[in-house]
């Protein structure tokens, strides 16, 4: 197992290099300078030339690559075109709020989700069968902007249970966006939950404990839940990537400093390092996460884990 | 039973003086603002959401009175030498750095100095040539020439004062401004917000609130929501579609400020038949600017025909069309001979406001047989594009504190590659802009200022659409706010009522 995790480790390092590879070209090819943008518009265009050669924008753009990737080993993300802070301070600062809320919306989404999927499928064609997917089809539509502005409606401005925005250090100032994000991730959770449940329960091995007289709890939850894990984790494992990466809407709703929103906001106005900068950390959490995900399937499986042996 | 009433009625009275003290425990004031700005410097941008930041940390020489007239602020007089090329400015004595150290005549100049060397604010120090410390409170400015624009230059955040020795030591003032201001800085939060606390020693005086929270909510209604639900206490720019609930709640009270910042359909003349001033005019007469108005700042704004902004002295709707009329618009076409369908249009938008304008413009033109296209671009896109002249049209705005500079920038030839994107290049309009800027009396300057405008009116380089409002918020009990037709204000002069 450990010898898994060391090559799985390893392996990370070419997919970081390669997304870095593809996010710098993305950003050199795309339209827009980003010495014009820092200089705004009274610059002459002699100043925007000179600016780009400080910054050594005139360069090919391989060399700029290359001078990257060798100050990214020496552990130099570079500074902030914009703020001209260094980008492991802008990103670290803002990391624990976006790590903060993509793992309390993931609590609440399975906290939400498991319960809802299973019981969905023990009482398939049931009221509460058909008014879970129906909350879950309504969770997978809803807005996240709209869903969001609703809740602040509601709890923060007319109940005042809650903060409107912001106040990241306080759980109550979590909930709202944790459970805004969560909505969404519940439902499509909860969905395959359902599936898989059903999938697991038509076994012969589900009616052989029935017959051998094993309570329906016994059977749901000792013989059923287990084996309709997999899939259910494996989603549970994407969406805590794409909560990480995918916040952005939640945060500007309720402006949460987050990195989704320093993320769009540099990549409009051309700041290339911390850009990549992001990039690289939501690679290297997305990877992770995968390693995790791939872990917890040994635990879940005793087959996938004998694989590893 | 008395007991028992004396027993009630002293815990009334406490939970009464308790609620007195928390009346006046209103120490903190919490703003926020659509935008975090990048850095904190005054020489870093020119942006006026870090423009509201630099106004609270530091002073210039001179700042805008709620009248646009520049007015002395660090500099306790100032008078000018015979020629015009000489002024002098007496500074206030004893007025304390954040440091705690005194500012004096040769911070001044070491700030104004090291501004020179600011792509990001040339315009606003351009207009002098060298700077002295003659005395410890005396700075001496040298103008090429009487230039009327001095003053307005040296209220802006590109000219504030900044402690020498900082300045030399390399401090970041990005990250941590040390100035002159009301309020001091504490602590960014990156992505959340910024804290200030009062500067005791502020030579204004102390400001009422001790505490400033500056919070960063991009979404506008989150921020009406925020002041709503008493999270703040004043917002920057409200969105139109809340105004209405802010209105109806007698807790809260809506702040509209006529702006000077006018917003436009720029031209490029030198593409096409862009060229032709028929062409341009037809454009401007076949757009209905109301509906433009109603369409893309829901209502929020003064129909301009102008071509420099209503509100400053000098201003004129001389020279150009001042209605929507399609049949005009016809004969401009007819006059230039070709066909419209052969023009070349295509706006660059750059948010929803400037693309809403846009489809009401594309709409009008469709009339006159013009086919516009709307082209969406991000800023740093738009910036980099319409900056090299490789546009037709876009859809912009500027914001000036005075006339000359307004023209200065959008009109001047010296400006061509960087606000002035029309790319005008008329001598007569460049020298009488210089003489303007030279005029020693307000009466002189008016009068260059009118023949000025009416010639680039007739010329109708670009088309003016309108001329915003600006829209703010704030709880019944903040007191005293005045804004500027910029959107300056000063919090320092702000009070808390009950």
């Amino acid at each position: 197992m450990l010898k898994y995790i060391g090559k799985r480790l390893l392996a990370m390092i070419p997919v970081i290099l390669g997304v870095t590879l593809i996010v710098y070209l993305i950003m050199s090819l795309a339209p827009g300078d980003p010495a014009r943008t820092i200089l705004g518009e009274q610059a002459t265009e002699e100043q925007v030339a000179q600016l780009r050669s400080e910054m050594g924008l005139d360069q090919p753009i391989i060399v700029q690559y290359f001078r990257y990737i060798w100050n990214l080993l020496h552990g130099d993300l570079g500074r902030s075109y914009q703020s001209r802070i260094d980008v492991s301070t802008e990103i670290f600062s803002r990391f624990p709020n976006t790590i903060k809320l993509a793992l309390t919306a993931s609590l609440f989404s399975v906290i939400l989700a498991l319960p809802l999927g299973i019981i969905a499928a023990v009482r398939q064609n049931t009221f509460f069968d058909s008014f879970s997917m129906f909350v879950a089809i309504i969770g997978i539509s809803c807005p996240t902007f709209w869903f969001g502005l609703i809740l602040i409606l509601v709890f923060a401005v007319n109940l005042k249970w809650f903060p409107v925005s912001g106040q990241v250090d306080n759980f109550k100032g979590m909930v709202l966006p944790a459970l805004t994000l969560a909505f969404n991730s519940m439902a499509s959770m909860a969905r395959v939950t359902r599936s898989s449940m059903l999938e697991v329960i038509r076994q012969d091995y589900i009616r052989t404990a029935r017959a051998k007289g094993v309570s329906n709890r016994n059977v749901i939850l000792r013989h059923a839940v287990p084996n309709a894990m997999i899939p259910t984790v494996t989603v549970i494992g994407l969406r805590i990537g794409g909560l990480l990466a995918g916040a952005v809407i939640c945060e500007t709703v309720f402006s949460w400093p987050g990195i989704g929103r320093l993320l769009v906001q540099s990549i409009q106005s051309r700041n290339t390092p911390v850009v990549l900068g992001c990039i690289i950390i939501f690679s290297i959490c997305f990877s992770l996460v995968n390693l995790i995900v791939d872990i917890l399937y040994a635990f879940i499986d005793p087959r996938i884990k004998s694989q590893y042996q | 039973m008395k007991k028992l009433l004396g027993l009630l009625l002293a815990v009334t009275m406490l939970f009464g003086m308790a609620s007195l003290a928390a009346a006046e425990a209103k120490d903190t004031l919490v703003v926020a603002a659509p935008d975090e700005s990048a850095n904190l410097s005054t020489t870093g941008h020119d942006a006026l959401q870090t423009a509201y930041l630099n106004v609270l940390s530091y002073n210039g020489l001179m700042k805008l009175d709620y009248s646009m007239n520049p007015v002395p602020d660090l500099a306790e007089s100032y008078e000018v030498s015979e020629d015009g090329c000489t002024w002098t400015f007496k500074l206030r004595e004893g007025v304390k750095f954040h440091d705690g150290t005194e500012c004096t005549a040769e911070d001044v100049v070491a700030s104004m100095i090291a501004a020179q060397s600011e792509p990001n604010v040339a315009n606003f120090t351009k207009d002098y040539t060298k700077v002295e410390a003659t005395d410890k409170y005396v700075v001496t400015i040298t103008t090429d020439g009487y230039n009327s624009n001095l003053l307005y230059s040296l209220a802006n955040h590109a000219n504030f004062v900044l402690p020498k020795a900082l300045l030399e030591s390399g401090h970041d003032f990005n990250a941590e401004p040390v100035g002159t201001g009301a309020y001091k800085f504490v602590k960014w939060n990156h992505g959340d917000s910024i804290e200030f606390v009062a500067n005791e020693d502020y030579y204004g005086g102390a400001p009422a609130f001790k505490n400033l929270i500056w919070r960063f909510i991009p979404e506008g209604t989150t921020r009406s929501l925020e002041l709503e639900g008493g999270g703040v206490d004043f917002v920057i720019d409200v969105d139109a579609a809340n105004m209405a609930g802010i209105e109806a709640n007698d807790a809260l009270k809506m702040i509209v400020v006529d702006s000077i910042s006018l917003q436009f359909l720029n031209l490029n003349d030198t593409k096409g038949a862009l060229q032709d001033i028929n062409v341009r005019k037809a454009i401007n007469c076949a757009i209905n600017k109301q509906a433009v108005v109603q369409i893309a700042e829901n209502g929020h704004a003064m129909v301009a025909y102008a071509q420099a902004p209503i509100g400053f002295s000098g201003a004129t709707d001389e020279g150009c069309d001042t209605e929507y009329n399609v049949d005009k618009a016809k004969e401009y076409l007819a006059a230039w001979g070709g066909d419209p369908a052969t023009i070349e249009l295509s706006i660059i938008c750059s948010n929803d406001a400037k693309v809403r304008a846009a489809q009401v413009i594309q709409s009008n033109l469709a009339d006159i047989g013009i086919n516009a296209q709307i082209e969406r671009m991000d800023l740093a896109t738009y910036l980099d594009v319409t900056a090299a002249g490789d546009h037709t049209a876009f859809i912009g705005g500027y914001t000036a504190s005075s006339m000359v500079q307004y023209l200065m920038m959008n009109f001047h030839s010296s400006a061509i590659g960087a606000a002035n994107k029309s790319r005008l290049n008329m001598p007569e309009v460049d020298a009488l802009i210089e003489k303007a800027a030279a005029a020693r009396t307000t009466e002189e300057m008016t009068e260059i200022l009118l023949q000025v405008n009416t010639l680039i009116n007739e010329q109708a380089p670009q088309v003016s659409l309108y001329q915003n409002q600006k829209l703010y918020a704030s709880k019944a009990g903040v007191e005293n706010v005045n804004v500027l037709p910029n959107g300056y204000f000063y919090v320092s002069e702000w009070t808390w009522a009950e």
